[in-house]
């Protein structure tokens, strides 16, 4: 009865998980085995198009993983120090700086990469600030559509949602252990290390696998403000369905960005337990 | 981290087309070239349609599962949580990707309906967080003593547990519809020949340097911030 | 500001506190005192909440910075340390478990800080599991572990330090009866076999009695009195300490060239002193059902409205003839008769049993 009642109430939302989730994922899984014909999809079971991935895609691949690395490593570690801030040092301010931040979490993923644009561009505001000031004598035109750029924009947009994980993690840390360790000898650095950090740890993860999936995944900030040499993983799926009509090797493009990233992923949990395991 | 958006504000202010300082004087002229675009105001009908409804829907959905996972063993709780959660981590192509695949393959006509239906699976995971930390506070003897004397489950819930998480409930609808109205990548590849608003950014910013759409992201900005701002403060930010 | 209080005495004292005070704001919680910690001795800080005891505590532990006053710790001044640099070890309320380290990383924690050598490490740490039987729960979890077992390991985390003053914040507070006692009675042992200074912060007069050497009784961040658990039930300073250490019937009254009188009382009774305002403390235990060929000091009519059996003892609520109830109590013994409830009888005690205080 009560059993029943629990499943009424969940029923909705599995639905909506499964069905708008699971099921398109693993269709599209499916897919990436087939093959295209005449611009039609044609039922197959070949590796064909992760082999191609492997030789045409390798290079996109490597770079989409350093960059988004970068961009996940940047963005949890400053995450963390707002969250830290917040938590422990910011007293009254806390919850404002908080605030701030989730407001700023919603404040339209175009919006904020046309934002970044207009701030790097040759004639944007970085450049004539620096101009002005005399710091440089021609815009710097490598601002603007490059790495940098990806960067920049991706960790602005991703900041506040790395945020979240992290205070939640921060805010269920209690204060008695951490005043124990003072207690004990610790000092703040290794109250961090010893205490604080190894609670953490699934928030940090979440940050940092939110980070690095929605880097590696992103084609639109690469292609606004990356310039020519700056094409990610996501822009070369993007083009399979879009441009060549090519689904099936879209996908199996797809799939491998994410068998890479979730190997990462493991790694970087399995690195992060080690190294903050209690000896 | 608000700069940049605030820049976005100032320039859909002032008279310099490319942006850039000195902003020029104050117009109101973006704006008014923005609201004579035919485009624009279909975009805004789609947004609105798309948003109110991912916001309801996703809202009745995303509380009930929080009810139904209040009733789970701790663990059991977490797990399914954090599985329907998943979609949060996706990176929105791979998402978008297999929902356009599966709508094509099954012979589904894309519209507005299948934005709302995708915009569910990434939004119900922010309501059923925000609604369940609530019910964990939430004394649930409440309800066992409404029970107790003579009110049915039903009854309980809109008498009891409804007027305390009403504020929460809001809340995470606003939510889901600042996300919702945010969303581009999924929005863009399952709306067929549609349009919203940020698809009407983006066709903006792919073509032309027209300065009104910094006017239209001043628009989209203060709507997404107007709903986040405004669920957090009755939320309290607990989430 | 007033002068502050002393209670310093002399001999060996490991804490001494001079003109110690704490505000936060303009709310006083601990108001200027002196006070000395003697070596060895286990000294309860006992009072109602918010009487200003967990902010004494937190003074001598380092985690609260006095706002006036010196704290010297073995000689040093130790005033301007932070709890890290203080050789105290505090036990929280909630001790404050590392929820990610087994009860054996818990406990070796502070040793390792300290850099000890693994092999004293590990000796120490072992004999301190066994000493708070927890031997064979080292790879433990916290949240393994029951309340009564979590507190020991927060107790042998603060041990094996072998601080020069253990300090203790309701530690007991959180464990049901049965345990508390039981944790009551180790801790009194660890205390006899390891010997080192004790002080702990507790609401439950009963704690207090049961394990302290000396207690300070607090209220509204002053210490009001001090002394053995004998001394402060038997001459309780003030109404306050009276009624919270112990229970007490208080009669009020007025001393007058030598005579007691006080309207409860139906008897004129001598005392010695100047003429003032007075209370008479009276414990339930003192008071007995009137033997005929006894003399009492006080003695009264009344008719017995409760009677509650607590197995070694019999508690009575005697109603005198003008509403006013007293409470006494009667130790069983086979030969006693016991009053049935509407029974009239008369009841009396002794002057020397009773504390007259003055002027309150």
């Amino acid at each position: 009865m009560q059993d029943q009642k629990t499943k009424i109430l969940l029923a909705p939302a599995a639905l909506v998980f499964t069905g708008l989730f699971v099921v398109p994922l693993s269709y599209f899984f499916v897919i990436s085995f087939w093959r295209i014909r005449l611009y039609k999809l044609v039922q197959d079971f070949s590796f064909s198009n992760y082999v191609s991935v492997f030789q045409e895609y390798m290079h996109a691949a490597v770079f989409t993983f350093f960059i988004s690395l970068t961009i996940a490593i940047v963005t949890t570690f400053l995450a963390f120090a707002i969250a830290y801030l917040v938590r422990f040092k910011a007293g009254r301010f806390g919850p404002f700086i908080l605030y701030i931040a989730m407001v700023t979490m919603f404040g339209g993923y175009l919006v904020k990469i046309y934002a970044w644009k207009t701030i790097l561009g040759t004639n944007g505001i970085l450049n004539s600030a620096m101009l002005w000031v005399g710091m440089i004598d021609e815009p710097l035109s490598w601002l603007l559509y490059s790495p940098v750029a990806v960067v920049l924009t991706l960790l602005h947009f991703l900041l506040p949602l790395a945020l979240l994980p992290l205070v939640g993690a921060l805010n269920s840390i209690t204060d008695d252990p951490i005043l124990v360790a003072r207690d004990l000898g610790a000092t703040g650095y290794r109250t961090l290390v010893d205490i604080i950090l190894p609670q953490c740890q699934p928030g940090i993860v979440s940050a940092f696998a939110l980070s690095f999936f929605i880097s590696a995944g992103d084609y639109v900030t690469p292609r606004l403000v990356g310039g020519p040499d700056t094409f990610m993983v996501g822009n070369f799926i993007e083009s399979q369905f879009v441009n060549r009509l090519n689904a099936p090797l879209g996908a199996a493009l797809a799939f491998s960005t994410l068998t890479i990233c979730l190997i990462a992923l493991a790694l970087f949990r399995i690195l992060l337990s080690r190294s903050l395991a209690p000896k | 981290m608000l700069s940049p958006l605030v820049l976005v504000v100032f320039f859909s202010f002032g008279s310099n087309q490319n942006a850039t300082f000195p902003v020029g004087a104050l117009t109101l002229d973006w704006y008014r070239v923005l609201f004579k675009n035919p485009e624009f105001w279909v975009g805004l009908k789609n947004s609105l349609v798309i948003t109110v409804s991912v916001g309801v829907l996703s809202t009745v959905i995303g509380t009930c599962a929080a009810m139904g996972i209040t009733k789970l063993k701790s663990t059991k709780a977490n797990t399914v949580i954090s599985a329907l959660s998943l979609p949060i981590m996706m990176p929105p192509l791979v998402l978008a990707l297999a929902l356009v695949s599966i709508y094509s393959g099954l012979g589904i006509r894309m519209g507005v309906h299948t934005v709302i239906m995708s915009h569910l699976v990434f939004t119900q995971p922010f309501v059923i967080v925000i609604v369940n930390a609530q019910l964990a506070n939430f004394n649930f003897a409440s309800v066992d003593s409404a029970r107790d004397l003579g009110a049915s489950p039903m009854r309980s819930f809109f008498d009891i547990v409804l007027p305390n998480i009403r504020p929460t409930i809001i809340g995470a609808a606003l939510i889901a519809m600042a996300i919702s109205l945010d969303d581009f990548i999924i929005t863009f590849f399952t709306i067929g020949n549609g349009m919203t608003l940020p698809t009407l950014i983006w066709g903006m910013m792919r073509t032309s340097l027209d300065p009104s759409i910094n006017a239209l992201g001043t628009l989209v900005l203060f709507a997404t911030i107007g709903f986040s701002a405004i669920a957090l403060r009755i939320t309290k930010y607990q989430s | 500001m007033r002068e502050a209080k002393t209670s310093a005495t002399t001999g060996k004292a490991i804490v001494r506190m001079r003109g110690l005070s704490k505000s936060f704001g303009d709310n006083v919680a601990f108001h200027p005192h002196d006070l000395d910690i003697q070596e060895g001795e286990f000294l309860a800080l006992l009072g109602p909440s918010g009487c200003g005891k967990t902010t004494l505590l937190k003074m001598i532990g380092g985690f609260l910075a006095p706002t006036t006053g010196t704290i010297e710790i073995s000689g040093e001044d130790v005033t301007r340390y932070g709890p890290e640099k203080r050789r105290t070890n505090l036990v929280f309320q909630g001790y404050g478990l590392f929820p990610h380290m087994t009860v054996r990383q818990n406990v070796a924690y502070g040793l390792k800080l300290a850099q000890t050598p693994k092999k004293q490490m590990d000796e120490k740490t072992d004999r301190m599991l066994s000493l708070v039987h927890l031997d064979g729960y080292e790879n433990r979890m916290p949240q393994a572990l029951s309340g009564g077992q979590a507190q020991r390991v927060a107790l042998a985390r603060a041990l094996v330090m072998e601080p020069t003053v253990l300090l203790m914040d309701e530690c007991l507070s959180a464990l049901d009866l049965q345990l508390r006692k039981e944790m009551q009675d180790e801790l009194r042992t660890i205390h006899a076999a390891l010997g080192g200074t004790y002080v702990f912060v507790t609401h439950d007069q009963n704690e207090a009695m049961s394990l302290a050497t000396r207690i300070a009784v607090m209220k509204d961040g002053n210490i009001v009195q001090q002394g053995s658990a004998k001394d402060i039930y038997e001459n309780p300073a003030s109404r306050f300490v009276a009624g919270f250490v112990g229970e007490a019937n208080m009669i009020k009254g007025r001393r007058a060239g030598g005579q007691i009188h006080a309207p409860d009382l139906q008897c004129a009774v001598t005392s010695d002193g100047v003429d003032c305002d007075i209370t008479i403390v009276i414990r339930p235990d003192v008071i007995e059902f009137a033997n005929p060929e006894l003399q009492y000091d006080f003695a009264m009519l009344g008719t017995v409205q409760s009677k509650t059996y607590f197995g070694s003892h019999l508690s009575y609520d005697v109603d005198l003839d003008h509403g006013r109830t007293i409470k006494l109590t009667q130790t069983l013994s086979p030969a006693d008769s016991t009053p049935e409830v509407g029974q009239q009888l008369r009841i009396g005690w002794n002057a020397d049993r009773c504390k007259i205080l003055e002027a309150e």
